[in-house]
This record gives structure tokens, sequence and C-alpha cells, in this order.
């Protein structure tokens, strides 16, 4: 009953960025807005913030991250967080070919949702699937090109019921 | 399939109203006049037929003859027949007899209408006879539109049941749920809207996983090829199966399954743009539109179904003809057995207004629908409507909220069965 | 493992692009979730699909419990000769299952 109670979200506008450096603080706001229940969650939390921006530091490796040349499309509201669909789409050919994607969702209980690494496909990128979230986020995406820049995207998600596939804050130790 | 109820104000509404028609009833009966009283016909015995008919034979009294043409001597409730299928109810409980309608002093007639003469204001019976009208109130239902889907039919309906009219498809989708090994797999085909009953096949989804997993049989799987992205109740529905029955219901957009291609009875299987997916049961609820007789009068859209004049549910085609139910297209409302008697209730008091002279209320109109995610959870949702922009729009509305306390969604349970009590009684006294 | 699921064209012309649609009906247990007798359910998930063409890796993704059950992967390459694309699903544990499908590339 417990589990099952967490998996609930309630209808948050996600903020436009996704937490990233130095916006702790506006995050911890947005917890303080969405009151007493929201910080019974353990995913709203500043772990969770922290999580995210070790993410992205692991994937850019001190590299510059570019804020064009990568797309992430996905529903503005989702009426369920059981199976939302996104897509990755990039046009770059030759060095700005993208060879890596990773997919984050920072107020998930696992950052990490998948990573990509796309081979000699011959087209610019369009990828599809399909993710859990466990509340209303900012989805980001980030790409490497072929010749070694990063890429940033980010999708805002208004999540109607989040994703009950986590009823528990993370995996054990 | 999905219960619906009319909220407490809407009830007080019509003591309102019966009150204010009964002064007219007397003003009429003192003039004494003794010309043949006005002729309402009312065609299908749903819901929205039976409380038209009885609204108006219980406001009209001897003011009005008040005929109803259905052809089937019993009626099975559609709503609740979720409830059969998963073997929370027999079908004796959704069989209801119209001898209370005839009780009333309202001309039942069984028979099957073939055709309405709007010229000569005229039903037209398969038996040759003709049934004249001064208004008509056509509450036809739906046609389930086999064709829509490519190898379904009405025979292929005997081995892939769509039980979305109750009554044999019903006990048939019930047996053959019944006669599935433990780890069955079962696939079902939910139609684009707008549809008979929107959240319905989720419903059915839920109560036959629930069967399933408490007859020993958790190890089945049953897939769900929308023709929807999205559907009603949805967050409420997958978060509902996955508290219930984890893992057991699988619900795939056509942007996975990448639409329905056709279907093949004889080796039980799907065709969609991705793959072919086949089951021990295929249950196909297919497209739908309003019943041919209303389509054949002319009455009907391209688009199959019956406009209306949101005031009265009054045909734009014909002002001798209200149109009401699933067969309507009512703006913001669903295709439910509250909507349709709600309807009933309006075109039948608009009716009395032409034909008597009588006040004519501003129209309301309601919905509430339940929905059993378990038999001890229930959700629902409910709306008012009004006149707005020249179609039927939500004033407001309430719905269930994920999360609830248990008790609360039993108690959903108690208020489902509380209607379902309350609107057969309105519609068959 | 259920059967995959893969939908590709069964015949386009060389330059054309080949769009990929991968299924595998999978509950992708997140290894987060609580069962009805209140403890833990072990993670099951689907944590990598490879995709290639002749031996040549054309996608690999590796799945957290983030990817939704059912998981789903559209892509799609340019096709530059005729040949077999193959799908390899990798559940925890090492479970694999995997599916095929020839395309015709005609010149």
């Amino acid at each position: 009953m417990r589990g099952y109670r967490l998996c609930v979200s309630r209808l948050v506008r996600p903020s436009t960025a996704a937490p990233g450096h130095g916006q702790s603080r506006r995050h911890f706001l947005r917890l303080a807005l969405l009151g007493p229940a929201a910080a019974a969650w353990p995913g709203v939390s500043l772990a969770a913030t922290e999580r995210f921006d070790s993410e992205v530091a692991l994937f850019t490796a001190g590299r510059p991250v570019r804020a064009d040349g990568l797309n992430l499309e996905a529903p503005p509201v989702a009426e369920s967080g059981y199976s939302v669909p996104v897509t990755v789409t990039s046009a770059g050919t030759g060095p700005d070919r993208v060879v890596r994607v990773r997919l984050l969702a920072p107020d998930n209980p696992l950052v990490r949702l998948a990573t990509v690494t796309v081979g000699d496909t011959g087209v610019p990128l369009r990828l599809s699937t399909r993710i859990r979230l466990a509340r209303s986020q900012t989805v980001v995406a980030l790409a490497e090109t072929a010749g070694g820049q990063v890429l940033r995207a980010e999708a805002a998600i208004a999540v109607v019921v989040g994703g009950c596939g986590f009823d528990l804050p993370l995996e054990p130790g | 399939m999905t219960a619906t109820r009319q909220p407490f104000t809407a009830t007080r509404r019509r003591v309102l109203g019966l009150a204010m028609l009964a002064t007219g009833v007397m003003a009429v009966s003192a003039r004494g006049a003794t010309p043949a009283p006005p002729r309402i016909v009312v065609l299908g015995g749903g819901a929205g037929g039976a409380v038209a008919a009885r609204t108006a034979k219980r406001l009209g009294g001897e003011a009005v003859s008040v005929t109803l043409v259905e052809a089937a001597p019993s009626y099975v409730t559609c709503f609740f027949s979720n409830w059969v299928i998963a073997g929370l109810r027999a079908m004796e409980d959704i069989t209801h007899g119209y001898a209370g309608l005839a009780a009333d002093g309202i001309a039942v007639v069984h028979g099957r209408a073939e055709a309405i003469d709007r010229d000569a204001r005229a039903i037209r019976l398969a038996t040759g006879e003709t049934i004249p009208y001064d208004r008509l109130i056509l509450a036809p239902g739906i046609a389930l539109r086999h064709e829509a889907v490519p190898g379904y039919s009405e025979a292929a309906a005997l081995t892939m049941p769509h039980a979305w009219k109750a009554g044999p498809q019903t006990t048939l989708l019930r047996s053959r749920l019944e006669a599935l090994g433990p780890t069955a797999s079962i696939v079902m085909l939910v139609p684009p809207n707008p549809y008979r009953c929107p959240p319905g096949p989720y419903e059915r989804a839920a109560l036959m996983a629930h069967r399933l997993k408490a007859t020993g049989r958790a190890g089945a799987r049953l897939t769900i090829l929308d023709a929807k992205e999205t559907f009603s109740k949805q967050a409420l529905f997958q978060e509902g199966w996955e508290r219930h029955t984890p893992g057991m219901v699988q619900w795939l957009p056509p942007s996975v399954h990448g639409g329905i291609l056709s279907v093949d009875p004889a080796t039980n299987s799907v065709e969609t743009g991705l793959d072919v997916f086949s089951g021990d049961l295929i249950t196909v609820i297919p497209p739908q539109q309003a019943a041919p007789i209303a389509v054949d009068a002319g009455l009907a859209d391209p688009d199959g179904w019956c406009p209306v004049v949101p005031a009265a549910m009054r045909s734009p085609m014909d002002s001798f003809v209200h149109v009401i139910g699933d067969a309507a297209k009512a703006g913001e409302m669903p295709k439910s057995a509250f909507a349709a008697a709600s309807q009933g209730r309006v075109a039948a008091v608009a009716v009395l207004a032409d034909l008597l002279g009588w006040p004519r209320p501003e129209p309301r109109y309601f919905n509430t629908c339940w929905s059993l995610i378990a038999p001890d959870d229930g959700v629902k949702v409910g709306a008012l409507y009004g006149e707005k922009a020249g179609g039927i729009a939500t004033v407001k509305g309430f719905v269930s909220q994920p999360g609830e306390p248990a008790a609360e969604r039993r108690r959903a349970v108690d208020e489902a069965e509380n209607w379902y009590a309350a609107i057969t009684a309105e519609m068959f006294g | 493992m259920e059967r995959p699921r893969l939908r590709l064209p069964e015949r386009v012309r060389a330059g054309d692009v080949v769009p990929v649609r991968a299924l595998l009906m999978h509950p992708m247990e997140s290894g987060l979730r609580l069962g009805p007798d209140g403890g833990r359910v072990p993670r099951r998930i689907v944590y990598r699909i490879a995709c290639s063409f002749e031996g040549e890796p054309l996608l690999v993704m590796d799945l957290e419990p983030g990817i939704a059950a059912n998981p789903y992967v559209e892509f799609a390459f340019l096709a530059r000769r005729s040949g077999t694309l193959t799908v390899v699903y990798t559940e925890d544990g090492g479970a694999e299952t995997a599916v095929e499908a020839f395309i015709e590339v005609e010149a």
C-alpha cells in the first residue's frame, strides 16, 4: 500500500530546465511548493539532483555542451507515466553524426534511462522508444558526435500519474 | 459495462419540473378537450428510449399517447455486462422485461422497425404495420461496423466475440474466458473514438484479468491493441491493472503495434503494421456508428452519427424527430447509459412542450460513469453539461484520483451497484 | 522470453531509408516495485537490445529499469545491399532471444 501511494504523481508542470549545476536552490523551491506530500517522495530530493549532475558529468567528461544540433520530442502532457513515447533526432552527418545517446530522467529514482550506441546507419539519427516517468519532470537527452562534441536537448513532460514500475526509491546499496 | 448515475441535484430539479408540469396537466384536463391525444413514439427500448417513454407518460399522462417500439422482448443491459463476463453477476441480473412500461400505460410494440417514413411521419415495421407519430424520439443505439476491421464479420464474431451488444455475445465471451488455460493469451482490439462506453474496454480488461487471476490463471496475458494513443481514465486503469493483476494486462497504442490491418478467425490472429498477434481468445470491439434505421432515414452525418440541436436533442434534419443516446452526436457527452437517460428526459420534456404547449425548461445534461478496476475497486467520472457555442459542452465535472484510499474505491463500487438498481428502476419500473 | 517482434519493409531500393521497428513483450521488472506481500519484486529487465546488419552493429541500446514495459525501439538505416537484420535481446541473468529479417535491396 505504501509503495502504491509513492508512485502517485500530481499534475505539476515541470520546470522548463532540468536541474543541473547551480540549480539546487530552484529544485528546493519547487519541492517547497509541492508541499509535504512531495517532500515525502523519496525520489524528489536533493540527492536526485546530485545523481543527475553526476550522470551529466560522467557523459560530458569535461567537454563543453552544445544546446543545438539535438532534438528531443515528447508529449507535453502524459496521462500516465507508465509508457511515455520519446524520440531523439539529429540532422548531423560526417563529424556531426551522433554516435552515442544517453537519456536521463532527473526526477526518476534511477536517473539513467538508456544509452544507445549508434553504428554506421548511413542516415541522420532518428530514434524512438518509450520510457517510464515517476513524476512530472524535464527529460534530458545527451549525445556525442563522431567529432567528439557533446549535444544536449530537453523536453518538459507533465505526468498525471507516475510510472508504477517504481515503488521504492533506489536499488539496494 | 460502465455504470452511470444522476447526481442528486438532477433529482431535485426533476421534482421541481414535475410539479411545474403537473399544473399544466390539470389545465389541459380542465378544458375537457376530447380529441385524440398527440402521439409520441419512442423507437428503441434502451436506457435513453425507456426513460424517454416513461418520462413522457409520467408527465403527460392521458394528454399524450406514448408508444415504445423495441424488437427484443426483454432487454439485456450493456452496462454491467462486464461484471457478467467476469462472473460477478449472472445474465438474469442484467435482463429486464418491459411489463412495467405497459403497466404505466405505454403501448409497447415488440416488432422490428424497418424504416422511418419522415414524410408520412410513421414507423414501418418488418410486419408491414405502420405506427404514425406526431413526435418521434429515436433511440436506436449503435451498429457495429464489422466490415471496418478487414476479416471481421458477424460470422467471425462467433469466433472472435465483441460482446459490445449485451446478450448471447456476453455469454459467449464469458464461456470463452472460462475455458482458457493457465497461461492463455488474449488479444483485445479497441476501436477509435467515438464508440459506446469509452472506458468499457479497459474495465473489461481489468475484470477479465481479475477473473483469470482469481481462478489460478495469473500466468495468462491480455494484450490490448488500441486504435488510440490515449484513452479514457488511462492513468486510473494502468495504475489499477498493475496493482491488482501485475503484468497481466499490456496496452499497445498504434504508434507501437503499427495499426490494425486485419483479423483472421481461422488462425485466431490479428495482423498489425508491426507483426501478427495470435491469441487463444481474440475479442474484437469494432468501430461503430448510429444504427442503420437512423442512417437510412437521412438523420445521420457522413460520419455515421446523428447530429442534434443541443437544446432538446432535436434533429436538425427533421424537427419532428429527436435523436438520443449512443446514436447521437451529443458534443462532449460520452456514449453512456446515463447520458442517454439524461437526454431521454430532456427530449421527453421538449416533446411535451411542443405538443401540449407546456413550459420549456432549460436543458441540463448529466453523466456519471463508474468503472470497476477490481470487484472492490471502483472509479468514477462525471460531469454536468450545457449548451455552449451551439454544442453540448462540459460545465463542470469530477473524476476519481489516482491513489485514493481503498475505502473510497470500495464505496464507489457500492455507488455503482446502487446506481444500477436506480437506473433500471427508472427504465423498467 | 516471448517471441520478439520486428517489422521492416521486405523490399526496398538501394539508397532508401529503411525503418526498423522492434518490440518485445517483457515486464521490465524494475527491481523497485513492491509485491503484494510487501516485499521487493526482484529486478528482471532486458538490459540490452543489439541490432546488426550482416554482423555490422547498427544500434546497441543499453536499457535501464526506466525503459517502459514491452521495450520498443524504432530507428532507420540506409539500404545499401541485401542482407539480414538481426535483433538480439539480452535479459538479466544472460538469457537471450533473437529475431531476424531478410531485406532485399534492389539496385
